[in-house]
């Protein structure tokens, strides 16, 4: 059964369609890398997702429930880490966890508790009064991505997680997806970081230009005997570097 | 000198390029303003013509008014949020000196047309200062004056961006206030008196003549004094934003409001004790307590009149209540399940409790001094001017938001709006200034149907605000990131 199901998704901003006829279906369970170069709508498709957009056209159901007519249940469901982290300034880093814990109904000493153990977890705990303007920007993402966890969403949305994080949080990030996924929760992710999407996913799609070019299971791609990098720059292809010739 | 002029230009450009987007000249009501501005500024030249004419008689009253102008405008000028594109912090990983630095800081403050303004203001007030006896003297007067109240200005601006120093001028700032205070209640000292001392006094004697050359030591000393000020306080202000990872000062603790919009109750409260107007409010606040236990008989009409000038200042919280947020927390509320009404009606609460902070002593003085019938009165124009208020700003928060800074003055946004909101807001607060003309016998009646009329009046506009913010979030996302 798909957790999460798009028909025909499709944003438009002015002239631009940065999202065209998206359709993605991923399995209750797994985790899904999104991929694509910078500005091929992988973050407005995430953010169509989570309710951060409106669609233009079409319309994702999340865990059945439709992002259009129902977007408050989505949005207790799921778990973001946006593209921007969206924290607030002049908030600790414990209090946006407390923060979430309330309005996703956790009682104050259960999302104390939780809080705690994700920043122990995730190394944040000695740094949790601190304000999160005032973080390094691999804390804010460390911030962002326990307010995510904190209500134990059914579904996670990642954008870009492993951009920006010392090589420890990297791992400890990777073991708690991994261990996510065996509990059921359905990981939805971008990342520009192909050797982990390779270690980490099921399946996955590429982007470019807005419309999804390849979808394939990483078992599919590696009894084809190719690496994700390969397939990726197969449709995506690289500029050449002689040109530069002045550098150095 | 190339670099700051490549600076300059593109400071330039970003600041007018915001207006070369489609509707970005009607939305924020340019016309309306150069026609506001140009009356100001007429204004201003009948207050210069007095001044001459003043000058000739040998007295300072209207030119010592157009030196307070001036130097309000120079206060008010770096203080203000203007859309600096090119920001110091951006500036400061490029091979560029402090000192162009500093002057590139100092000239940005000619971008914006007000800046232009308050210029063309401080050399025009050094015209009745070159009519007395000594003109070069006036002259000179008049503009280390300026200099001196743009360099303080600066320093002001850049001190409010450092935690220690914004807390220090602060407490200054009260001390002064009672000192004042004390000074005039107690001792009878006429505040002229004080007022002689000051460099407004100074620079308008030297346009008399007297004690010129000693005045323009003082002026030209005070205008040394503010420049070494402003290069310090500019090292200050570069140094406190390159240090990162300071430690949260408990404050405001956030036990203290529970529920699922407590957290943002604690960060409502926090951004908005960041912006400088609701400090206009308190300080109205605090005169209006002033001239409650120092006036022999205080008058309920006074009372009434100071209430309605204490919302005024706040206005901005609530016309604009989102325009302390950033994208990032744009988006944060839009993850988080929580409807558009609810949002709005945290904002709502946050607002109310800045404004109980600013009415309630006020509220407590009238009781003491004029009787239970009286605080009662005040209380229902609170509430009533506050609902006003609300409803105003949550039928336009949304469609016609606007980034504002902290530490800052609110600027811009729409000035149709703003007075239109203002009148709008105060509409309450006349009508029961009316009433209380009546005395004891007040028509309760009359006040519960305007409060009946008020509350479903904004019980309508927290419905369609949140329906804005649910249905609207990509538009007001953009009118916040413009």
């Amino acid at each position: 059964m798909a957790e999460i199901e798009t028909h025909g998704l499709t944003k438009r901003f002015g002239d631009l369609v940065a999202v065209r006829d998206v359709n993605l279906h991923v399995s209750k369970g797994t985790i899904f890398g999104f991929l694509g170069p910078n500005g091929s709508g992988k973050s407005t498709t995430v953010k169509l997702l989570t309710g951060l957009l409106t669609p233009t056209r079409g319309d994702a159901l999340i865990g059945g429930a439709s992002i259009l007519s129902s977007p408050q249940l989505v949005k207790q469901r799921i778990g973001v880490m946006p593209e921007d982290l969206a924290l607030f300034e002049s908030l600790t880093i414990w209090e946006h966890l407390k923060l979430c814990g309330s309005i996703y109904g956790l009682r104050r000493l259960e999302a104390e508790e939780r809080g705690r153990q994700l920043l122990v977890y995730l190394d944040l705990w000695p740094d949790r009064h601190c304000y999160v303007d005032q973080a390094s920007f691999g804390m804010r993402k460390k911030c962002s991505l326990a307010m995510a966890l904190i209500h134990n969403p059914r579904v996670l949305f990642l954008d870009e997680p492993f951009e920006g994080v010392d090589p420890v949080a990297s791992r400890n990030i990777k073991d708690l997806l991994s261990l996510m996924c065996t509990r059921g929760v359905t990981i939805f992710l971008t990342s520009h970081i192909l050797e982990v999407v390779e270690r980490l996913v099921q399946n996955y799609s590429i982007i470019l230009a807005g419309e999804i070019v390849h979808t394939q299971s990483i078992e599919d791609t590696l009894r084809s005997e190719q690496t994700i990098e390969e397939v990726f720059f197969k449709y995506v292809g690289r500029n050449k570097i002689e040109d530069l010739e002045w550098i150095g | 000198m190339d670099r700051i002029a490549s600076i300059l230009k593109y400071q330039w450009r970003v600041y007018w390029r915001q207006f070369s987007r489609p509707g970005a000249l009607r939305a924020t009501n340019q016309g309306l303003l150069l026609i506001l501005t140009l009356y100001v500024f007429i204004r201003y030249l009948a207050i210069i013509h007095s001044a001459v004419l003043g000058v000739a008689r040998g007295k300072t009253g209207s030119l010592e008014g157009a030196l307070t102008i001036v130097s309000i405008g120079w206060l008010f000028t770096p203080l203000v949020n203007t859309k600096a594109g090119i920001t110091m912090n951006g500036l400061l990983h490029l091979p560029i000196p402090r000192m162009q630095l500093f002057s590139i800081k100092l000239l940005s403050l000619l971008v914006p047309p007000y800046g232009w303004m308050v210029a063309a203001g401080s050399l025009i007030v050094c015209y009745p200062l070159s009519q007395g006896p000594k003109p070069i003297i006036g002259t000179m007067g008049g503009l280390l004056f300026t200099g001196s109240c743009c360099l303080t200005g600066v320093t002001i601006a850049q001190l409010m961006s450092v935690s220690s120093w914004r807390k220090l001028l602060g407490f200054l700032l009260a001390i002064f206030a009672i000192l004042s205070a004390l000074q005039v209640t107690i001792s009878h000292v006429h505040l002229d008196l004080l007022l002689t001392f000051s460099p407004v006094a100074i620079a308008a004697q030297t346009a008399l003549g007297n004690g010129s050359w000693r005045g323009i030591g003082l002026l030209a000393g005070l205008t040394a004094v503010a420049y070494f000020a402003a290069l310090w306080s500019f090292q200050q202000s570069l140094e406190s934003s390159s240090n990162r990872h300071s430690r949260k000062i408990v404050v405001l603790n956030p036990f203290i409001f529970l529920g699922r919009i407590g957290a943002f109750l604690t960060k409502d409260l926090r951004y908005f004790r960041r912006l400088l107007d609701p400090y206009f409010g308190l300080l109205a606040s605090a005169l209006c307590s002033w001239y409650l236990s120092s006036a022999q008989v205080p008058s309920i009409e006074v009372l009434t009149r100071f209430i309605v000038i204490i919302f005024a200042p706040n206005a901005s919280l609530v016309f604009n209540c989102f325009g302390l947020d950033n994208r990032s927390a744009l988006d944060r509320y839009s993850l988080l399940p929580l409807s558009g009404k609810t949002i709005i009606a945290g904002k709502n609460l946050a607002y109310v409790l800045i404004m109980s902070v600013e009415i309630l002593p006020v509220v407590i003085l009238g009781a003491w001094r004029l009787g239970f019938w009286a605080a009662s009165l005040c209380l229902a124009e609170a509430a009533l001017l506050a609902l006003a208020y609300m409803t105003w700003g949550n039928w336009i928060a949304i469609k016609h938001a606007f980034k504002m800074q902290f530490f800052r003055v609110a600027s811009g946004g729409s000035v149709i709006h703003a007075i239109a909101g203002l009148a709008f807001g105060s509409l309450p607060g006349v009508f029961l200034i009316s009433l209380s003309k009546a005395g004891e016998t007040l028509n309760w009646m009359l006040i519960t149907l305007v409060f009946l009329f008020y509350g479903a009046l904004y019980l309508n506009s927290v419905q369609r605000g949140g329906m804005d913010f649910d249905l609207r979030p990509d538009s007001f996302r953009e009118f916040i990131n413009s």
